[in-house]
């Protein structure tokens, strides 16, 4: 619910102009409790002054009974009914509407109050128990034209959907509504989205139904647009560029020929240009793989992160490849990302995309023509920093100190020493950015539904590229093509099969076998400089953000791998870099952090920030560790410094316990010692190390969920009336070349009182008084 | 549970768009209820190039043919299905009835240049590929590489100086490209114009933010050229170049590694 309201209300927030009125599969208000909406203070329910606010909610299609429900209503009532609210800035842009309505069995429409439509349903007054005329079928259709009726500002569609019998066994309902322009007037009938993006310029794009002249007036704030770009050359493909802007500004727009404004300001329309090259600034980017289905699978993968990011900018969007199924067309790119998809989005956040292999259906790299070239306008030569690579096929950009390369695995020459090869080893070594990021569409490393141990494009990207963009010490390698999320350990020298990986050589660093998580074992660290310097990369593959498929997964390489529905979210701020797997649902599924200490200095003291460890120092990976405090008994007193007491008091989880030479008597307790932690308690076989409970006291109590090992120790004398001997264990015991002498439960010789779990390793030897 | 797991992900399975086999099945489902519909074939033989079944794809355009669907998709796609089957001469054929129809097909001629210079013809394929260039809004570098390096394999009189003149016209048209600037400093050096390499090389250094590299291959020029004191001098500069990288750069195994390629340079220059 929550994810949706938002979505309302970021729709109905922005300034625009579009034919496109209401979508099908956007969200409608329903009301499904058996009855008609009650009136409100004479109000009806399909007026526009109703208040529907405690209706229920959801995404098209509405109904019940046939399974392809998007939002499933009550099968108890006879007649549904549903309110969308929508806003139209200038109601002299359309001369018509075109209504478009999905039903079952009957409806009547109604627009700002007044009955415009009746579809298979009796003349006369419609009340909550008239029926349908007749069945109408699952998922009839029907479409008219009719006259604009709408008013400035918020209008209000409101649609009835009756049953034909009271035993009818299903409900439907869609609605598409779009506007005819008027004669002579141009609406934008794609974008605006954002291009090639730098610190002092950017393009905006976007489509009209006729050709008019490019204007966009801009400004630091919405009622302040003070300057203008302008393009006199009338087109319906609208590129115009702004330069002369200062670095990581925002600026609000608004789109206007000579005669109308088309794109009116609002405040989430604007851009934001880049920070400087190599200045340090947070990045957060939403990352999409495979995102062209167009359906509702990819438009809960965008709820999700519209809901997760709220009122957050986000600074670039990533599409991945096949962004548009099957073949990239330019009707397919308009249905699976210009319209009711990512137009909310792509008109405030700059967009980059690599080419995947659906696309290049369409469209071809060698000459840059197609759908896919004619639509992007990307850098060739190095406009975003980077090294000029004269295609849109490949290129690179920056955004502060990230450096993003962006590579063609598709149609493109992918062998060492080619062109995409050489220009990719120049511009490596022309970046000093902080932190690279590298993405392209076939996956390296996958068991999803390709497998990078089979398929030709992504064994040679493995091959040829990666040995390359390790070298240049890459940190991020972003895929899809696989439709799954896989994503790696911190990986380094592994570019063979699947088969020949190996955990402990082809991981980076301490936690580079671990999960990346500072909440569980720790991010992984790369060494900024030192002899590992560079080392170690995370490969995401992320082909989910529209459609999943069925797949073995379990590559090696993988700490987490899911068929799972969800796009990414990456955010650098300094020295950290964390991405996070965002489901369709809202939940986080997986997360990694990468840190890049900038004070490291391998083999230099630091603090790790363990009271537990000592002798903190960088290491060759630039994480900070130290090793665990040694731990000796030097006295043989019941308490105080130095003695067992104390020392198994002061102790963290998992250290060992040693005897100083000087203990040659015996410690004698007079009260047990609790085990709250796990240890172990270390003696010599030569050093004779006996504890006594003097026929007082246990020696050691073991508590529930602790390990205690004690090796080469004499416990004697222990004693307690009940739960007797030397020890009662309430957690895991192990027992290694242990004596139990006289131990007593009452008067009853017994060695331990056990509870959970004793192992006898060997050489227990046990003496009664 | 299970059943319903299985359902999800059959209708998954079913529903995902865009995967090939699955689409190529559909389609022969299709043609299975349709055996003479040549379009069916026409798209199932599409999709089998795209799955790089090449021999199933020849196999339905051959289908169109003999049932008198010849146009431009059909010759095309039995063209590539030819030439991924190594019958570059029949693939020529079929490319070449495409031309016939529209002489500027721009994946005809790149299809054909491909052709030619699979079957050796390398004069033919250089002109092709200039052919493509002119006609492209927007070609790509790799363009003008491969008709370089088809003139560069042509024997005919004036092909070296063609060989160098379509970089140079790449260099006009799209910018100063590395790739293509790294590949006519390579054509001067082949044929011999050492001046005119050096003078590209001392250009490619002066644009360039990061010089390590150029002068480093400015140097290899020189030792070639016989100048080790001319060299010498650009090592000696790469050197003092990666000294002075940030820490964090001049530790990576790259750099490392092209250190010691100086390094050794050198030492070989001092015997």
């Amino acid at each position: 619910m929550k994810i949706f309201s938002f979505v309302i209300f970021i729709l109905l927030l922005s300034g625009t102009s579009y034919c496109q009125l209401i979508y099908p599969g956007s969200v409608w208000r329903y009301y499904d409790a058996g009855m008609e909406p009650p009136l409100q203070s004479g109000v009806t329910w399909y007026q526009s002054s109703y208040d529907a606010s405690l209706w229920n909610m959801g995404p098209a299609q509405l109904g019940y009974g046939d399974g392809d429900e998007a939002t499933v209503i009550s099968s108890a009532t006879l007649t549904a009914y549903f309110r969308q609210s929508f806003t139209v800035n200038d109601v002299g842009d359309y001369s018509g509407l075109n209504l478009q309505l999905t039903y079952d069995d009957g409806a009547v429409v109604y627009l700002n109050g007044v009955e415009m439509w009746r579809v298979n349903m009796p003349a006369g007054n419609i009340t909550y128990n008239t029926f349908a005329s007749s069945s109408s079928g699952d998922n009839a259709m029907a479409s008219i034209t009719a006259p604009n009726t709408l008013v400035n500002g918020t209008n209000v569609l409101a649609v009835e959907i009756h049953q034909h019998a009271a035993n009818s066994s299903d409900i439907s309902f869609d609605f598409n509504l779009t506007g005819v322009p008027a004669a002579g007037i141009a609406v934008i009938t794609r974008g605006p989205y954002l291009q090639r993006a730098n610190d002092t310029s950017i393009i905006v794009r976007w489509r009209t139904n006729i050709a008019s002249p490019s204007i966009i007036d801009y400004g630091p704030n919405v009622a302040s647009l003070t300057s203008s770009a302008i393009e006199m050359t009338p087109v319906t493909e609208h590129i115009l560029m702004i330069d002369s802007l200062s670095a990581a500004s925002l600026y609000f727009y608004q789109i206007r020929n000579l005669i109308d404004t088309i794109l009116f300001p609002a405040p989430d329309v604007y851009f934001k240009t880049y920070p400087a090259p190599g200045s340090v600034a947070p990045l957060t980017a939403w990352i999409l793989g495979d995102c062209g289905t167009g359906n509702i699978n990819a438009r809960n993968v965008r709820n999700a992160y519209y809901s997760y990011i709220g009122t957050q900018r986000t600074d670039l969007m990533l599409f991945l490849g096949d962004n548009a199924y099957n073949s990239g067309t330019d009707a397919e790119y308009q249905t699976a990302v210009y319209q009711n998809m990512y137009e909310e989005k792509l008109k405030n956040t700059i967009s980059w995309s690599c080419l995947g292999n659906h696309d290049g259906i369409s469209s071809n790299s060698s000459t840059q023509t197609g759908p896919y070239y004619d639509m992007y306008s990307f850098p060739t030569l190095g406009e975003c920093g980077g090294e000029a690579s004269g295609t849109e096929a490949y290129y690179s950009f920056d955004f502060g100190a990230v450096h993003f390369i962006i590579l063609n695995s598709y149609d493109v020459d992918r062998s060492v020493g080619g062109p995409m090869y050489q220009w990719c080893e120049a511009d490596l070594a022309n970046t000093n950015a902080t932190w690279i990021i590298a993405a392209w569409h076939h996956s390296a490393y996958s068991k999803g539904s390709h497998d990078s141990d089979t398929d030709t494009y992504m064994t040679q990207m493995r091959q040829n590229f990666l040995p390359l963009l390790e070298s240049y010490g890459v940190d991020l390698v972003l895929s899809g093509h696989s439709h799954a999320y896989e994503r790696t350990y911190l990986l380094n020298g592994h570019y063979g099969l699947s088969s020949t990986f190996n955990l402990q050589t082809n991981t980076v660093g301490v936690t580079g076998s671990g999960s990346g998580q500072i909440s569980n074992d720790g991010a992984y660290y790369k060494a900024p400089v030192g002899s590992q310097s560079g080392k170690g990369a995370v490969y995401i593959t992320t082909g989910s953000s529209g459609q999943i498929q069925a797949a073995p997964l379990g590559h090696p390489a993988m700490y987490y791998n899911a068929i799972s529905l969800g796009s990414c979210v990456l955010k650098i701020n300094t020295d950290t870099l964390s991405v996070i797997f965002l489901r369709q649902t809202g939940a986080i599924d997986d997360q990694f952090t990468i840190i890049k200490n900038p004070d490291c200095n391998p083999g230099v003291a630091c603090d790790d920030l363990n009271p537990c460890t000592t002798n903190d120092k960088w290491d060759n990976y630039c994480y900070c560790h130290g090793v665990p405090f040694q731990r000796i008994v030097t006295s043989t007193a019941d308490a105080g410094p130095g003695s067992m007491r104390e020392i198994i008091s002061s102790a963290c989880a998992g250290d060992t316990i040693r005897f100083s030479a000087t203990i040659t008597d015996t410690i004698f307790l007079s009260s047990e010692i609790t085990i709250d932690k796990n240890l172990v308690i270390l003696g010599l076989s030569a050093q004779d190390i006996v504890m006594s409970g003097q026929l007082i006291t246990r020696i050691f109590h073991v508590l529930p969920l602790t390990h205690l090992t004690i090796s080469n120790i004499t416990l004697c004398k222990g004693y307690q009336f009940t739960n007797g001997g030397a020890i009662l264990n309430d957690g895991s015991l192990i027992l290694e070349h242990t004596q139990f002498i006289a131990n007593m439960q009452g008067a009853t010789p017994k060695a331990w009182t056990n509870h959970n779990q004793v192992l006898i390793k060997q050489g227990i030897n046990y003496i009664r008084p | 549970m299970n059943c319903l797991i299985g359902a999800l992900l059959f209708s998954c399975f079913v529903l995902s768009h865009g995967d090939l086999d699955l689409r190529i099945l559909e389609k022969s489902n299709q043609i299975a209820s349709d055996p003479l519909d040549q379009e069916l074939y026409l798209e199932r033989g599409e999709l089998y190039i795209l799955h790089e079944e090449y021999l199933k794809a020849k196999l339905d355009f051959t289908f169109c043919l003999d049932h008198k669907l010849d146009n431009i998709h059909v010759l095309l796609g039995m063209s590539k299905s030819l030439l991924y089957l190594n019958s570059p001469d029949s693939a020529l054929q079929y490319v070449e009835r495409v031309l016939t129809l529209e002489q500027t097909h721009l994946s005809a001629l790149e299809l054909k240049g491909t052709i030619l210079s699979a079957l050796g013809n390398y004069c033919a394929a250089a002109t092709t590929m200039e052919q493509l260039i002119s006609l492209a809004e927007r070609p790509s570098p790799a363009l003008f590489l491969e008709a370089s390096k088809d003139w560069s394999s042509c024997i005919e009189n004036g092909s070296s100086q063609k060989e160098v003149k379509i970089l140079e016209d790449g260099i006009k048209r799209i910018g100063t490209i590395g790739v293509i600037q790294k590949q006519l400093v390579s054509s001067y050096k082949r044929l011999g114009r050492y001046e005119d390499a050096i003078q590209l090389m001392s250009s490619i250094i002066e644009q360039s933010n990061l010089k390590i590299r150029p002068y480093f291959e400015r140097a290899q020029l020189y030792i070639e050229m016989h100048s080790p004191d001319k060299a010498k001098e650009d090592l000696n500069m790469s050197l003092s170049l990666i000294d002075k990288l940030p820490v964090q750069k001049k530790s990576l195994a790259s750099i490392e590694n092209m250190r010691s390629e100086i390094v050794v340079l050198l030492s070989e220059l001092k015997k």
